[in-house]
């Protein structure tokens, strides 16, 4: 079943890309629906690990990973459905997904021993909202990567290859936008219920963890493009940087950070 | 009866001719009269476009039919009736059928693929069905030619490519703004080029529209008929800071709009993106102004590049067309072909009936006193052999008509039976 998903989210990749070499409807419409198969599947991978262990498939970097690739594509197959003309989005998120799956199948197959500390009523709902704001993140670093190529095309007028296919830089910087007003909110109650769980474990609501910091510094950036976009009307190109740039850092926050800092976060 | 398409079209006869010969929607009803008196001809369907004038007819002869719709033209339109001939076209059955596909796909069309066509032969049919000018021939043959074009443009990309520089600055326009609804446009100069992108951008939706000229005259009388406003053309870095879309074609030798001026007024703006399309030659907007953030500067020259381009594309996805078409032709003919089996085999059944019946009474006669049980003995036994002598001929007919050997063949069963 695995494999199977994995497949079909190489199918809703190729199909988009081949979509944006040959324009066919035919391919836009494969890879629609591949991506929706493939979300479903994924959605059964994980309420089977939910079944199997009655606990929200969370606690390691392995399922955190695999959950964060669900976030995306369900984000993904969300927009492509809603907003008219956004299917190419599926040959940008899809690349995204397939990576987090393969790190999440490389990363060492067993659980690390489940602390009592983690099973409490409070620890998944923190991770699943920080999970799906970085699924939502992710997004709007995708529309925001197809803005700058759709502006790049559109300056330099190779207008006659790009144009037809992407979606209008409108919906694009929209997209980047939209995702980030749900995303923000989402993170800081990420964050909330994060230091709801610490006070009730360890007693204090803040420990500079390096996953806690890393968190603040995310937050703090986000809510800086957000504020100039509002406030300073950066909106366009360089909101499309911001964001691109800020997902830099969460995808730092979400791996690296565990790799170079030792903190109590399994991830 | 035969299936005739005569015709001119813009590859056949010049535009002064086809100016001449044209007809308004009010003329055709009356054309359509006339046709229909001209007792050869059983259907008729007339399309009149700026491109072509085209009757398409179910008739008897094909050469009287032919002199008679040129009768019509040449009477309406004042031209001799001689000089006529050498412009027209006429196809007659596969070929009528084919041309009909070809027609209603756009793949006859001035500029292929253009989406106009089809409303055009619609309209042309609804007319004739209006005045009982179409039957069972015109009618499977419309029905059949809007399926082939709803497929040509399904599974070809013949429409997906804009070949006009004002359907070009529409797409762009679409793909930096999204939706043009609460787009304002301004026009500056007034070229035909310039007025007709104008036109085009509001069709599309834009909701406002504002005409700079160097005469305010000028400016207030195209306002006018685009229903714009007119602006004094000092006020031009003014609406800059309003506009979305700046369409601009004035004679100007010298740039109108300056990337320095350009620069503030794009910080003023909060970064709005602007558009501009510049038809102008020489240029009258600095092109470095493109390298300023969103702002998006097109030239003549790009729009025309993605117009040729576009126009090869086109004529790549018309070749795949042809082979639908081709498939579609070859089904229809073989309809058309059953239909003329239709009279043959009737006729070929009501003479049997005819001996029947004549050997039946005869019979009847020579019996002493036929019961009622009798009567139907002999009918049953005379309608048995009938039957069964012309199930053969019949189903051989039919299938030797389905590999396209028919003409032949019935001929010899006409022939044969006397029919």
């Amino acid at each position: 079943m695995l494999t199977l998903t994995v497949l079909l989210y190489i199918g809703a990749m190729g199909t988009s890309i081949g979509y944006a070499f040959y324009r066919d409807r035919k391919l836009e419409a494969a890879s629609h629906i591949t991506l929706i198969a493939a979300g479903i599947l994924h959605t059964g991978l994980l309420l089977m690990l939910y079944r199997r262990t009655d606990l929200f498939p969370v606690f390691s970097m392995k399922e955190a990973a695999f959950m964060f690739a669900w976030a995306i594509a369900i984000g993904a197959i969300l927009v492509s459905s809603i907003f008219k003309g956004t299917t190419p989005i599926i040959g940008f998120a899809t690349p995204l997904v397939l990576l987090l799956i393969a790190a999440s199948l490389l990363l060492r197959g067993s659980a690390p021993e489940i602390s009592p500390l983690f099973n409490t009523d409070i620890f998944p709902v923190h991770v699943v909202l920080s999970l799906t704001s970085y699924g939502l993140f992710a997004l709007s670093f995708v529309s925001s990567v197809m803005y700058v190529f759709q502006e790049t095309s559109l300056k330099h007028r190779r207008v006659e290859r790009i144009t037809q296919w992407l979606p209008s830089l409108f919906i694009l910087d929209d997209l980047g936008y939209k995702t980030l007003t749900i995303g923000l909110p989402l993170l800081t109650l990420g964050i909330i219920t994060g230091a709801l769980w610490a006070d009730r474990e360890f007693g204090s609501y803040w420990n500079w963890d390096p996953k806690e910091t890393w968190s603040l510094i995310i937050w703090l950036a986000y809510v800086f493009i957000l504020h100039g976009r509002i406030s300073l009307g950066w909106r366009g190109k360089k909101f499309a940087w911001g964001s691109i740039f800020c997902f830099v850092l969460v995808v730092f926050a979400f791996i690296g950070v565990n790799f170079l800092f030792k903190g109590y976060h399994n991830f | 009866m035969k299936l005739i398409v005569v015709g001119l079209n813009h590859k056949t006869a010049p535009v002064e001719l086809r100016e001449k010969i044209s007809l308004t929607d009010n003329e055709i009803p009356a054309v359509l009269r006339t046709v229909m008196s001209s007792p050869s001809i059983a259907e008729c369907i007339v399309l009149s476009t700026c491109n072509r004038i085209e009757f398409y007819t179910v008739c008897e002869d094909q050469e009287k039919t032919v002199d008679a719709i040129a009768t019509i033209m040449a009477r309406d339109s004042g031209i001799e009736k001689d000089a006529l001939p050498r412009y027209l076209y006429v196809h007659a059955d596969r070929d009528a059928v084919t041309h009909a596909f070809r027609v209603a796909s756009s793949l006859d069309s001035m500029i292929i693929g253009e989406a106009q066509i089809l409303g055009q032969i619609k309209n042309a049919y609804r007319m004739a069905s209006h005045n009982s000018t179409t039957g069972p021939i015109l009618n499977r043959l419309m029905h059949r030619a809007f399926g082939v074009a709803k497929k040509v443009r399904t599974f070809t990309p013949i429409g997906l490519y804009t070949v006009s520089v004002s359907s070009v600055a529409v797409e762009l326009a679409k793909k930096i703004f999204g939706r043009l609804s609460g787009k304002a446009v301004m026009l500056m100069g007034a070229g035909e080029m310039a007025e007709d992108a104008a036109k085009y951008l509001k069709d599309a939706g834009a909701s406002r529209l504002i005409v700079l000229s160097r005469t305010f005259g000028h400016a207030a009388e195209l306002a006018e008929r685009l229903r714009g406003s007119a602006v004094e053309f000092d006020r031009l870095y003014d609406q800059l800071m309003d506009v979305d879309i700046v369409v601009c074609s004035t004679s100007a030798d010298h740039y109108l709009i300056t990337s320095d001026r350009m620069a503030k007024i794009i910080m003023a703006r909060q970064h709005r993106p602007l558009f501009f399309i510049d038809i102008s030659v020489p240029r009258n907007i600095e092109p470095s102004i493109s390298s300023l953030e969103s702002v998006f500067l097109f030239d003549i020259d790009d729009l025309n590049g993605v117009t040729s381009k576009n126009m090869k594309e086109r004529e790549k996805a018309a070749n795949e067309a042809e082979q639908f078409i081709e498939e579609e032709t070859s089904r229809f003919v073989n309809w058309l072909g059953e239909l003329s089996l239709v009279p043959t085999i009737v006729s070929l059944r009501e003479k049997f009936e005819a001996i029947r019946q004549e050997e039946l009474k005869e019979a009847i006669t020579k019996l002493a006193a036929p019961t009622k049980k009798d009567i139907d003995i002999l009918d049953g036994l005379s309608r048995g052999i009938v039957n069964k002598i012309l199930h053969g001929p019949i189903t051989e007919i039919k299938s030797v008509h389905r590999r396209g050997e028919a003409l032949k063949d019935i001929t010899l069963l006409r022939k044969i039976f006397r029919i």
